[in-house]
């Protein structure tokens, strides 16, 4: 490869770096994630937690690591935030489709 | 035309669209600008397509043999294999400035790819901080180590790669390291996004597991192939010699091994929240400080380059770096009141704390000892070194203290174990722990360490298998699998708890290979051809002395022959290597007969063209391929924890058996 050819190259790739960071700035209407959009993320995220959680909790358990009453003390912790997430989940979506 | 000064414009270019990036993260994360937020989000990868340039176009500059770049002249030469060209990238000060921003490039820009929509809250600061460390390195490259200066003339050909640096493990460890090193930053600069945008609870720790997972990974690879380069090339018969350029690569791996494991306990109980802020803050400072280390000539090392004045731009680095963190900290101290207390001594978080509490004093111990020199000299004038039996002997029973806990930690009940639980979990590794601390007094072990080490590590393995016993069999029950299958499905299933459990029997296999040590046999002796030696139980033969030439050296190289309590001889042939260009330097190729049990390693110390006699060194190390064997599995589990499924990502759905019973368990 000549050598201005490769100039040519590595000033091309430069341009489109300067580019990369500055269209934002002149290109159309700047699209944010709508924060509806976001808090069901957050959600959906927090809910494959909880289920994670819960059977990190059941392993725990069934191997020794946790009494009786801390094992239902946790499990009825975790269970009812996730009931909490899913009505919340549920609710978005109500949103969005009424 | 040359293109080379395409180099340095890339650079400052890089450097605009970096400070560009910190500035909008900042102002468009607190000011919700979407259009600054995408600038960026867009520095990022600009910034990053700028240094990934430079990288590529100084390699193409080594492999072209570009000798009138001073720093391709310096550290290449024309009769070195190609293959150490590519690595003499990173041979010298400026190259590993351009490893270290190219490594951050690449990690910022998946970062900021796999994120950019899961946690938009975090991304502008994340990317904000991400550039401000970019910022940092390609600065130094623009204003003080510039890798693209050019001379006035050509060199008909360059001085060559230090030859030490000419081996496969040494052209592969700086990488590793380094992606151990500059992985930490992007934890980092999520746990700074969180402290800035006020988001604490554990959505940045979720986020940032597998990333920290991925860091340790690969500086415990560094780690292991710089020990591995010390044990083969060096020629002293050691794999550790706490060195200060080695003590600053273990040092963030002894914190970040910490925060590994005390994010769990925020994951799981909201505790913690403070202490892992301070950790990971602490790891990624501790890589600035070991560059800092490396680079500054502070502190004298075989691995040091030379010193120069860079030490003070490094110092000053670390002080924004730690200054920033810490009011941060402080100014959102509030957000990071724990959830939960601890409610026993005799429970996994407080397991989890000590194991953290051990850690670190391994660490201070070590940072002590590493800059006390330098300390001492600042005190009182004097330059006092501590050498390897300070190291060895604070940090023996704190090691010891730590494989106990390995144990402990996996099986202790959370919140507060009971006598029940004690019993039930603790009953048989207890019995294994004294069985094999029994069995190794009555084989005669003598060192305290090692009996402990064998004790301890019998204490891991069997909770370790007690713990999968357990659970295999509560898959057993519930999903009615057979045992080989209920094993492989439980690992399957908890991929991040059980490859745990496999790193820790990889640490149950380096101890035991580190207690080899005080089993060491060493014995020197001057043979003419034709004589022999006996150490141990081998027999060492010396038959002659070969002189051979390499691409770019020539070596003497002894042959032996050795055997053990007379059965099948072996050929070994320990080498000295004179590289005539450049540095006109000396290097010493080990033999090593590397069996399951003990390594036979022999040293050519001198050699005499008259009587063609030859000095050697002849060292028994004991059980030293368990030090990379346990290594290996300590890997090999990291890489299973890390393809757990990330939480919400889609599971591979599998097809179930129309006939179940109702779970129990969850396993």
């Amino acid at each position: 490869m000549s050598d201005t050819l490769l100039i040519l190259i590595g000033l091309w790739v430069l341009l489109a770096a300067v580019w990369l960071a500055f269209y934002p700035l002149f290109g159309g209407a700047a699209e944010s994630v709508p924060a509806a959009v976001a808090h069901r993320r957050e959600l959906e995220i927090e809910k494959a937690r909880l289920v994670e959680e819960i059977h990190e909790l059941q392993l725990d358990y069934a191997t020794g690591k946790l009494s009786d009453e801390d094992h239902a003390v946790l499990e009825a912790r975790l269970k009812s935030r996730a009931v909490e997430v899913m009505q919340q989940l549920e609710a978005t979506a109500g949103r969005s489709s009424g | 035309m040359s293109a080379y000064w395409l180099g340095p414009l890339a650079l400052w270019v890089g450097l605009g669209l970096t400070l560009y990036g910190l500035v909008a993260g900042i102002v468009g994360g607190r000011r919700r600008n979407q259009r600054l937020i995408d600038g960026a989000v867009g520095s990022v990868f600009g910034a990053g397509i700028c240094v990934v340039f430079a990288y590529a176009l100084l390699t193409a500059g080594f492999l072209a043999d570009e000798f009138r770049l001073s720093y391709v002249a310096n550290n290449a030469s024309r009769a070195m294999p190609v293959w150490y060209k590519a690595t003499a990238v990173w041979g010298g000060m400026e190259g590993s400035m351009l490893l270290w921003a190219f490594i951050l490039a690449c990690y910022s820009m998946a970062a900021i790819w796999i994120h950019r929509r899961r946690h938009p809250e975090l991304i502008p600061y994340a990317a904000a901080v991400l550039q401000g460390i970019m910022a940092f390195f390609v600065g130094v490259m623009v204003f003080s180590s510039k890798p693209f200066v050019t001379l006035d003339f050509t060199p008909v050909d360059g001085v060559g790669l230090n030859p030490l640096l000419q081996n496969h493990w040494m052209a592969a460890h700086p990488p590793s390291l380094y992606l151990g090193y500059v992985g930490w930053s992007v934890p980092f600069a999520f746990a700074m996004a969180a402290l800035i945008s006020g988001r604490l609870g554990t959505e940045w720790i979720v986020a940032m597991r597998k990333w920290a997972l991925v860091s340790f990974l690969f500086l415990t690879v560094g780690n292991l192939m710089g020990s591995h380069w010390a044990y083969i090339e060096l020629g002293w018969g050691g794999f550790w010699g706490w060195d200060p350029v080695e003590n600053s690569a273990i040092m963030p791996w002894f914190v970040g091994a910490a925060f590994v494991h005390s994010i769990m306990i925020q994951e799981k109980r909201g505790m913690l929240k403070l202490w892992n802020v301070g950790l990971i803050t602490a790891t990624f400072a501790l890589t600035i400080l070991g560059t800092f280390v490396t680079r500054s000539g502070i502190i004298e090392s075989v691995h040091a380059f030379a010193s120069t004045n860079i030490g003070v731009v490094f110092l000053s680095f670390l002080v924004v770096v730690i200054g920033t963190a810490v009011g941060l900290t402080w100014w959102r101290s509030d957000l990071l009141q724990t959830e939960n207390r601890l409610e026993s001594f005799a429970s996994r978080e407080a397991a989890f704390l000590f194991n953290n509490l051990l850690l670190l004093g391994i660490f201070f111990a070590v940072w002590w000892g590493t800059f006390f020199p330098f300390i001492s000299e600042a005190a009182t004038g004097q330059r006092i070194s501590v050498g390897p039996p300070f190291f060895n002997q604070v940090n023996k029973p704190l090691s010891i203290a730590l494989l106990l806990l390995t144990g402990i930690g996996p099986v202790i009940a959370w919140r507060r174990a009971s006598r029940h639980n004690l019993q039930r979990n603790f009953r048989f590794p207890v019995a294994a722990l004294l069985v094999a601390g029994v069995v190794a007094v009555v084989l005669g072990i003598h060192s305290w360490y090692a009996i402990a080490v064998i004790a301890f590590g019998a204490f891991v393995l069997a909770t370790i298998g007690q713990e999968m016993g357990r659970g295999t069999r509560a898959r057993m029950r519930s999903k009615e699998e057979r045992a080989p299958i209920a094993l492989v499905s439980l690992i399957g299933r908890n991929r991040r708890r059980y490859g745990g459990y496999i790193v820790h029997i990889g640490v149950v296999l380096v101890f035991a290979g580190i207690a080899g040590v005080f089993f060491v046999t060493e014995q020197s002796a001057r043979l003419a051809p034709g004589e022999s030696v006996e150490v141990g139980s081998f027999q060492v033969f010396y038959r002659g002395t070969d002189i051979e030439r390499g691409p770019n050296y020539t070596a003497t190289v002894a042959n032996l022959t050795v055997s053990e309590n007379g059965g099948r001889a072996y050929r070994i042939r320990p080498e000295k290597r004179f590289y005539p260009e450049g540095q006109e330097q000396t290097t010493t190729e080990v033999a090593i007969w590397s069996r399951t049990f003990e390594d036979f390693y022999a040293i050519l110390e001198g050699y005499q063209p008259a009587t063609q006699s030859v000095d050697l060194t002849i060292i028994v190390n004991p059980m030293v391929m368990w030090i990379w064997i346990g290594g290996g599995i300590m890997v090999f589990g990291m890489v299973i924890a890390l393809t757990t499924p990330r939480p919400g990502a889609p599971r591979r759905r599998v097809v179930q058996p129309a006939k179940r019973k109702t779970e129990r368990v969850g396993a």
